[in-house]
């Protein structure tokens, strides 16, 4: 009984897994959502005047990162089986030939042909708008449709005035006005169970989404990402599911999938890792800058190299023998190796003859490092009372 | 050293279908096997998938190079650094085992380095491949820490990017990972040094070394003897590891260093001292290395003290000198002692003993 649930919820998992890739949050047909989002038809009609009247046109597509302008470029371009070009910007400022090519290109071939500019907020450095001037000029001598896919809402404010007069008035707003939390779940809920599919029959598979209470975790990951966030998580949980091998899926491994998409805890796993050397030089560091005043308003509070390694040998000498070391040198090592995790972080540019004077200060939070100090990091216990009195 | 079931977790996401995950980033302590699981779990992968592995670190902010590597790893010739032509050729010159659903994987270790790459030309390599919508392409890179510690200019609300945590192994992991190693070393030898050597290593081959060298010290003894072994082994690990676990080492050290200075090339020793001149002293008081006397003639006894006491509160630490004053100062001290056999070398040899 237990086994066939199993294979029916890998079944369901798989196949909503499958349907993911297509499933755009937002974009879909939903009653809850509809209205809201109107941008594919947007495209679609421009698309279609330019196919009737062959008139160059360019257009801006605003929107954040990730929010799925291209892909629904894409799809509407698929629909009348038109190619799209791709340009990315940094490519093209690392490349000054294809600039010279794209303008040279058109009048040889009379043919129409659709771009989309990835990146197009880059182009507001000094010598990059020439390329702009060029698409922009190029798309109304000849047949071209240009998309250019911009993040920034102040793109054409930030531009020289020969580019601001050439900026396109057409523009697009992939504004997802951020969702409320409701929709959020509800669109969760779909990307787990979508449409028309196994999953929506399914009763173990209703089940085990229940089981999940998404509800109770879903507000952190909705406090840090978009609906494409969300889209790799349910990905990461489904794929788990799917993929789980012999084991039932449990709560267990709704967590992973969210462990390994919330940055949470990671510096806690890294500085579990390290060593009982490293981590005490580490601590030595926390030791030493908490509760210190600042140089400056601007600056955490830092320490320095040496000192690091005074409190070091303080810690071995008095208190645990095991951890001495006979140079200095190892000490420092540790601490190059603590800021080349990004652990630690150290002044870079100082040049010093010196490395003991180096300022190094804490990456990390340093309430965490309290706490784990206790429990987490399983310290000797004479070790652990050095770090845990608090000094004056 | 994982367990059974994260290795599960792992090949899943490695080798799932969704077109979601198209990048994901495994972290762990270097010499925690972080990258030789990740090429395990890849040989033997499944047939539908076509992978591939660069190095970030050989590449070295070198973009074409990578391509390069990438490119003549799968059999196809791509040229310069354009990456769009890359996955272009990618798409078309590879024989996918499956035509109509082409999927690659590219693995890129020590992904560290990608400090030394420029942010838009990465941004296009990970996501120019977006553009072709009949091919799945999945990105693994390798890593001491987080994927940010590296790519520090990723917007908040930034997609995030799955991570997977390679745990380092623990003292019963590590031993038993030895004593495969070492069948002929007894477990119990084996069990003290790790948990000696824990605190300050974690890495199953450091610490192998430091066995194995410590055991051919050590010999083969009827009684374990706790003493005699904690000694072979501190003294194997000194030189990687500069444990010190009884007070009175800490004199010998020191007379180490005094009798090293005693062993030392003569040429090498007067170079010593030249650098420490040049560094402790400002480049305006050096004239008087090069006159007679120190130029002291003309000033008195107690003028000299009081300007060396003045330039002792100045100059509290060492600094950095041009080579060219230390070999000046170098050439000037060995003329003086009329040691000219050792004079006449190069510049090049020079720096090679300070290195």
């Amino acid at each position: 009984m237990e086994i066939l649930r199993k294979a029916e919820i890998q079944q369901c998992a798989s196949e909503a897994l499958e349907k993911l890739d297509d499933f755009m949050a937002g974009a879909e047909e939903n009653e809850s959502l509809e209205g809201k989002f109107v941008f594919p038809e947007k495209i679609d009609d421009l698309v279609v005047d330019f196919l009737s009247s062959q008139k160059g046109q360019c257009c801006l597509l605003e929107g954040e990162p990730n929010c799925g302008r291209e892909t629904i470029l894409m799809k509407v371009l698929k629909k009348y089986s038109i190619d799209l070009r791709v340009i990315n910007v940094g490519y093209a400022a690392a490349d000054p030939l294809l600039q010279e090519s794209l303008a040279r290109e058109n009048e040889q071939d009379g043919e129409y042909s659709v771009f989309l500019i990835r990146d197009a907020d880059e182009l507001i450095s000094g010598h990059q708008q020439e390329f702009l001037y060029t698409m922009t000029d190029k798309a109304t001598s000849c047949s071209w449709l240009v998309f250019f896919s911009i993040s920034r809402q102040n793109f054409a404010q930030n531009l020289e005035k020969r580019g601001n007069s050439r900026i396109p008035r057409i523009r697009v707003t992939f504004d997802q006005q951020t969702p409320t939390f409701d929709e959020y779940c509800t669109a969760f809920r779909q990307m787990i169970i979508p449409k028309s599919s196994e999953a929506e029959k399914s009763t173990n598979f209703q089940g085990f989404y229940q089981e999940m209470r998404s509800d109770t975790w879903l507000r952190d990951f909705y406090e840090l990402y978009n609906f494409d966030g969300l889209k790799k998580l349910a990905a990461m949980i489904l794929m788990e599911v799917a993929m789980g091998g012999d084991q039932i899926p449990t709560q267990k491994t709704v967590e992973n999938a969210l462990c390994s998409l919330m940055p949470s805890n990671r510096k806690l796993s890294i500085l579990q890792d390290q060593t009982l050397r490293s981590q005490c030089v580490f601590l030595c560091c926390h030791r030493l800058c908490r509760n210190r005043r600042a140089e400056s308003e601007f600056l955490t509070p830092r320490t320095t190299f040496r000192t690091v390694f005074l409190e070091y040998k303080k810690l071995a000498n008095l208190h645990y023998a095991p951890l001495n070391v006979n140079n200095d040198v190892f000490v420092f090592r540790e601490i190059e190796h603590l800021i080349e995790i990004g652990l630690l972080k150290c002044e870079k540019m100082a040049n010093f003859s010196n490395i003991s004077f180096r300022k190094i200060w804490l990456d990390m939070d340093a309430l965490t490092v309290e706490k784990s100090i206790s429990d987490v990091l399983k310290l000797p216990t004479t070790v652990r009372d050095f770090f845990a009195t608090i000094l004056d | 050293m994982m367990d059974s079931q994260d290795i599960i977790r792992l090949r899943a996401l490695l080798f799932n279908d969704s077109k979601s995950i198209g990048h994901v980033h495994v972290f762990g302590e270097n010499g925690s096997g972080r990258s030789e699981i990740i090429r395990q779990i890849i040989r033997e992968s499944d047939e539908s998938w076509i992978c591939t592995a660069g190095d970030f670190l050989y590449a070295d902010g070198n973009m074409k190079l990578l391509l390069e590597s990438l490119a003549k790893d799968m059999n196809f010739k791509t040229r310069g650094d354009k990456i769009e032509e890359f996955f272009c050729n990618l798409y078309e010159s590879v024989e996918w085992p499956n035509p109509k659903r082409r999927k690659v994987l590219i693995f890129l270790d020590n992904a560290q380095a990608v400090v030394n790459f420029s942010s838009p030309i990465l941004r296009c390599f990970f996501n120019s491949y977006k553009c072709i919508s009949n091919m799945t392409v999945r990105f693994v890179t390798s890593a001491p820490s987080e994927w940010i510690t590296y790519q520090t200019n990723i917007a908040i609300g930034h997609s995030p990017i799955p991570h997977f945590h390679i745990k380092s192994p623990n003292v019963e992991q590590c031993s038993q990972l030895i004593s495969n190693a070492l069948p002929n070393v007894p477990k119990q030898f084996i069990r003290f040094a790790v948990d000696l050597l824990f605190a300050h290593c974690k890495s199953p081959n450091t610490i192998l070394q430091i066995i194995s060298t410590a055991f051919s010290n050590y010999g083969e003894r009827e009684k374990f003897e706790a003493n005699r072994a904690g000694d072979c082994i501190k003294k194997a690990a000194d030189y990687k590891l500069g444990l010190l676990c009884n007070k009175n080492q800490e004199s010998t050290t020191s007379s180490d260093i005094i009798h090293s200075f005693e062993s030392m090339p003569t040429s090498m020793r007067y170079l010593l001292v030249a650098a420490y001149c040049a560094s402790n002293n400002s480049a305006l008081t050096d004239r008087r290395f090069f006159v007679k006397n120190h130029g002291r003639d003309k000033r008195s006894e107690q003028k000299e003290l009081r300007a060396e006491v003045n330039r002792q509160l100045r100059d509290l630490e060492p600094k950095a000198a041009d080579l060219q004053r230390i070999v000046c100062i170098y050439e000037s001290l060995v003329i003086l002692h009329n040691d000219r056999s050792i004079r006449g070398f190069d510049v090049k040899n020079v720096a090679s003993f300070f290195f």
